[in-house]
């Protein structure tokens, strides 16, 4: 642990706030597998919120590169916030939860941003190029950075310096803890001076598998091997200290008193309860035709105040280490962290206390509906399109889409055809909140049933194997620290 | 207050047997109403959700797919600009009681411009795709018209789930829909536009005609409902937002125009341009937001010359207001003596101001952070080099229709208004009364006379919906 920059800003309001920034390595050793690692935080002064986790990804080959949505986010499965040896928040599956939340930001934030942050390569532009046939069809953004195309403009690969790499030479990038645990980091600067116990991160790296860590160029297999570098990994804090001025009473004080008040410090934040299931495989309908499958699945949330649910549904992955053609990742350049859509009507229902959420399941008129439902999770659209999002207007030679052209190029990113990348953005989601904004009760309480999903997808020749199912629920909770004591409802 | 929340579906009143409208089927207008029931309804949740189908004269699906030869099979799409809002040519509002709340004349081209002016090349390539079923550029257009032949082709379309723009429904608050205080009630009457607006392409009225038809549409959204009636609140008057349409026609070099608008709270006013050969033609983007446009020297000709506004101004009964002077582009436009019979103007220096007070217009220009235009649409990069290349960061490109080789985007891309905002502090407070006073509007060009534009000119205003044991009145 080291102190590596202080600085002094007064605030003009007769404070002297003194920032201090910490790199912390982590207390536990990394090993070769990884694993897990833990930081310790250290007790003194105001944590603020823009901590963030660096780190560099040394690929097993020269081949492989991170998953082009997940990035760096792909090797976290899962984080733990504690205080002593309480849980205060946990994230499990955060891998597709993190890179499922990228999706509510701009393509421009997308594309730059993230490109710098984690390594993601995702931003999608229309294609006005010279090959008629190529018109109107969407590729990924030439003018992303992370990617370099060859002169025809037919070719992409991730590039350097972006690309992960099999050295040192591995570009570093962060994690901020405010994607982990957005809710909770939102709802103050955390007083880690105030707090009788020692605050701590966990981290569960993602197995080293075929599309988790890592993605391999088709034609090549999959090279394990894909570790974290230690000497790379630290926890940057920005701890906060004010100063106070003659006979007033300053921002540490204040915090102190209210700590120490009946009430103490307090605020409402947002677990997530992580439920991984299943949508079976079916048997092939045979070309040309569909059939319909009806799951019921329950996700507990019981006794809980639920404000949305979050779903993904990525095919599962299917190959084996010989594979060449990227099955075995799940997705040939997204990995494991996708959602993919049916080739035709999907609806979903939601029972809440053994009552329908909706008079008339969602998707019936389209997967607009369902693009609208999780926009209005956060108020946010999600900012994919059609052609990433669904199969409509993109089918080709499936059950219900005759003469259709995909709406993603059939140039190749590390030669992969993009237009596997074709409504593979199919992220649900259900909003159950009465209001967004962050109080108690905001929530719709849930009893003794638990909720219950019931989703009707059609499965077709090109889509009847299985497909996990990822389902997120943002819990609430109240956080108080009194007398230096954290506590927690709703655990 | 203890609440809880409902989602609603609601079908249209007049459904049709198969639950399908369309203009030229006969079933151009749909109809949705809500009872007058103790609960609010969430407007930032209220969805028109749909599916849309695109028909080729004889009932199959065209093919905008572009071939080697850059000439899709069947060309005939909606506009980018305003993707599936352009079937839609009025939205009515009425409370339980048959009181107007507002109506939107020309709504498509209120979209085209609002959308533009909200929304950046990246909104456009992502969420407005199901929002406003509007695209990036043409071509990806096209792709979404196209759909399977014959019956596969009837099971698949693609669907939207558009938010209404209007100010009532803009508000992102709850309406009370009870009789105890609120509005009894609100019908929502969607007029359709003719398929010769919303629908073009080189092939479109071929085969008699093509046509779009809104399959099954249903109003979406929640209700939040107090758990004791006595929570509803009892507002007495609802204060909103409502947008008033007008069009006039603008040919002449200097043109003034003046309305008596009646309105006692405007807030803002703008204006957009398209040539009127193009307006309801199944050749030509309707729904453009052009340049004022002149006629070319061909026989027949065609109205494609680029003719610059030189000056702006706006007056309040006679004086200029808001501003005390003239927006005044006229250096901008250097003239030719031979300018009446060549095309003089293809590059004009872009005129900012005119373009920034048009902004202001729509949404306060300290608040606008996405924005479709940029240099290449608005002209300011002449190099026609760009033409054809990769679209980074273009705004959509249009290049259907007879159009100078090399430049047609330059001129059907533009994102074009003209506007003024009365509200000059973007609060949401202030406003002008137009009640006993005339609005006009002077704008000089560079057009000959010969060349009519439409203006389609929009004012957003406030209303106010009273409430007293006698009923419901609406004030303007």
């Amino acid at each position: 642990m080291s102190a590596t920059l202080r600085q002094t800003v007064d605030d003009n309001l007769g404070n002297n706030q003194r920032i201090e920034t910490r790199q912390i390595r982590p207390t536990t050793a990394v090993g070769t597998s990884n694993g897990s690692v833990r930081f310790k935080l250290p007790q003194t002064g105001i944590l603020h919120h823009g901590a963030y986790i660096t780190m560099k990804l040394k690929s097993g080959a020269a081949e492989n590169f991170q998953c082009l949505s997940a990035g760096i986010l792909g090797c976290v499965r899962r984080a733990v916030l504690y205080n002593g040896n309480k849980a205060v928040m946990s994230v499990d599956n955060a891998n597709h939860l993190m890179t499922l939340k990228r999706h509510f930001q701009t393509v421009e934030e997308r594309a730059n941003k993230d490109g710098v942050r984690h390594g993601c390569v995702d931003a999608f532009m229309v294609s006005n190029e010279d090959a008629e046939a190529q018109k109107g069809r969407y590729k990924l953004d030439m003018a992303q950075p992370q990617i370099e195309y060859n002169a025809g403009r037919t070719e992409c690969n991730v590039d350097n310096p972006y690309r992960v790499k099999t050295d040192t030479t591995s570009p570093e990038f962060i994690i901020k803890l405010s994607q982990l645990f957005p809710s909770f980091l939102a709802g103050l600067q955390l007083p880690l001076s105030l707090c009788r116990d020692p605050w701590s991160l966990e981290l569960q790296w993602s197995e080293d598998v075929a599309g988790s860590r890592c993605c391999y160029k088709q034609g090549a297999t999959f090279a394990p091997g894909n570790l974290i570098e230690p000497d790379s990994l630290k926890l940057v804090v920005d701890l906060l200290y004010y100063a106070t001025p003659e006979g007033e009473v300053g921002v540490m004080e204040a915090l102190t008193d209210k700590m120490n008040s009946e009430g103490g410090i307090s605020f409402e934040y947002t677990d997530v309860v992580s439920i991984v299931s299943d949508i079976p495989a079916v048997a092939d309908p045979g070309a040309g035709n569909i059939t319909t499958q009806s799951v019921n699945r329950l996700v507990g949330m019981v006794g809980e105040n639920l404000r949305n649910l979050l779903i993904s549904t990525p095919r599962r992955a299917t190959g084996n280490a010989a594979s060449t053609d990227g099955l075995n990742s799940g997705n040939g350049l997204l990995g494991r962290y996708f959602s993919s859509a049916p080739q035709g009507e999907q609806t979903i229902q939601v029972k809440i206390n053994n009552r329908p959420l909706y008079p008339m399941p969602i998707g019936t008129h389209g997967d607009a509906q369902h693009h609208d439902q999780i926009g209005q999770v956060y108020g946010l659209p999600l900012n994919v399109g059609v052609h990433q999002y669904s199969s409509e207007t993109s089918l080709q030679a499936n059950a219900l889409a005759g003469t259709q052209q995909p709406s993603i190029s059939d140039h190749t990113c590390e030669t992969y055809p993009q237009n596997k990348l074709i409504a593979e953005y199919n992220y649900l989601g259900v909003p159950t909140q009465l209001t967004r904004a962050n109080v108690a009760g905001s929530g719709v309480a849930v009893g003794t049933a638990p909720v219950e999903l019931q989703i009707e997808r059609v499965r077709s020749h090109e889509q009847f194997g299985a497909i996990d199912l990822y389902v997120f629920g943002e819990v609430e909770r109240s956080f108080t620290l009194k007398n230096g004591i954290v506590f927690l409802s709703g655990l | 207050m203890s609440l809880r929340t409902e989602r609603f579906v609601i079908a249209s009143i007049n459904r049709t047997n198969d639950g399908n409208f369309s203009y030229s089927k006969g079933n151009p207008v749909i109809r949705f109403d809500f009872a007058a029931t103790n609960k609010l309804l969430d407007t930032s949740s209220l969805r028109l959700c749909c599916k849309v189908r695109m028909y080729k004269g004889d009932g199959n699906a065209p093919n905008n797919n572009q071939n080697a030869t850059g000439n899709p099979a069947f060309q005939s799409q909606l506009s980018a600009n305003n993707g599936t809002a352009s079937l839609l040519n009025t939205v009515s509002l009425t409370t339980g009681s048959g009181a107007s709340i507002e109506t939107i004349r020309n709504y498509p081209r209120l979209v085209a411009s609002v959308l533009q002016q909200t929304n950046s090349w990246g909104d456009y390539s992502t969420n407005l795709m199901y929002l406003q079923g509007s695209t990036a550029n043409d071509k990806c257009e096209g792709r979404m018209c196209n759909l399977a032949s014959g019956n596969k082709g009837k099971e698949y379309s693609f669907s939207v789930a558009m938010p209404l723009l209007c100010g009532f429904l803009m508000r992102g608050d709850n309406i009370n829909l009870s009789n105890r205080g609120g509005i009894g009630g609100m019908s929502v009457s969607l007029t359709l536009s003719p398929d010769v607006f919303s629908v073009f392409g080189a092939d479109a009225a071929g085969l008699g005609g093509s046509y779009i038809e809104m399959i099954d549409p249903v109003l979406t959204g929640q209700f939040i409902i107090p758990n004791d009636d006595r929570d509803l609140p009892d507002t007495g008057t609802i204060v909103y937002n409502s947008w008033t349409a007008l069009y006039n026609v603008n040919q002449a070099s200097d043109n003034t125009y003046g309305y008596n608008l009646g309105l006692g709270a405007v807030v803002s006013q703008f204006n957009n341009n398209i040539p009127v050969p193009n307006i309801n033609n199944y050749l030509q983007n309707c729904s453009l937001t052009t340049q004022l446009l002149r006629n070319d020297n061909t026989v027949p000709p065609n109205q494609i010359w680029k003719a610059p506004i030189t000056t702006t101004s706006t007056e309040k009964g006679g004086v200029f207001y808001p501003l005390d002077f003239v927006v005044d582009e006229d250096k901008n436009a250097p003239t030719s003596a031979a300018a009446s019979s060549t095309d003089a103007y293809q590059d004009p220096v872009f005129d900012a101001l005119r373009f920034r007070y048009s902004l202001d217009s729509i949404k306060p220009y300290r608040r606008t952070s996405h924005l479709l235009a940029g240099a290449v649409s608005e002209n300011v990069m002449t190099d026609s080099a760009w033409t054809g290349k990769y679209n980074y960061n273009n705004p959509q490109v249009y290049d259907y229709g007879v159009l100078p080789t090399g430049r047609d985007y330059v001129i059907n891309g533009t994102v074009f208004s003209v506007g003024t905002r009365y509200d000059g502090l973007g609060t949401g407070t202030g406003s002008v009364d137009f009640k006993n006073s005339q609005f006009s509007e002077r704008l000089t060009s560079k057009l000959d006379g010969n060349s009519p534009n439409g203006l389609y000119s929009y004012f957003l205003h406030r209303a106010a919906v009273n409430f007293s044991p006698q009923g419901v009145s609406v004030s303007v």
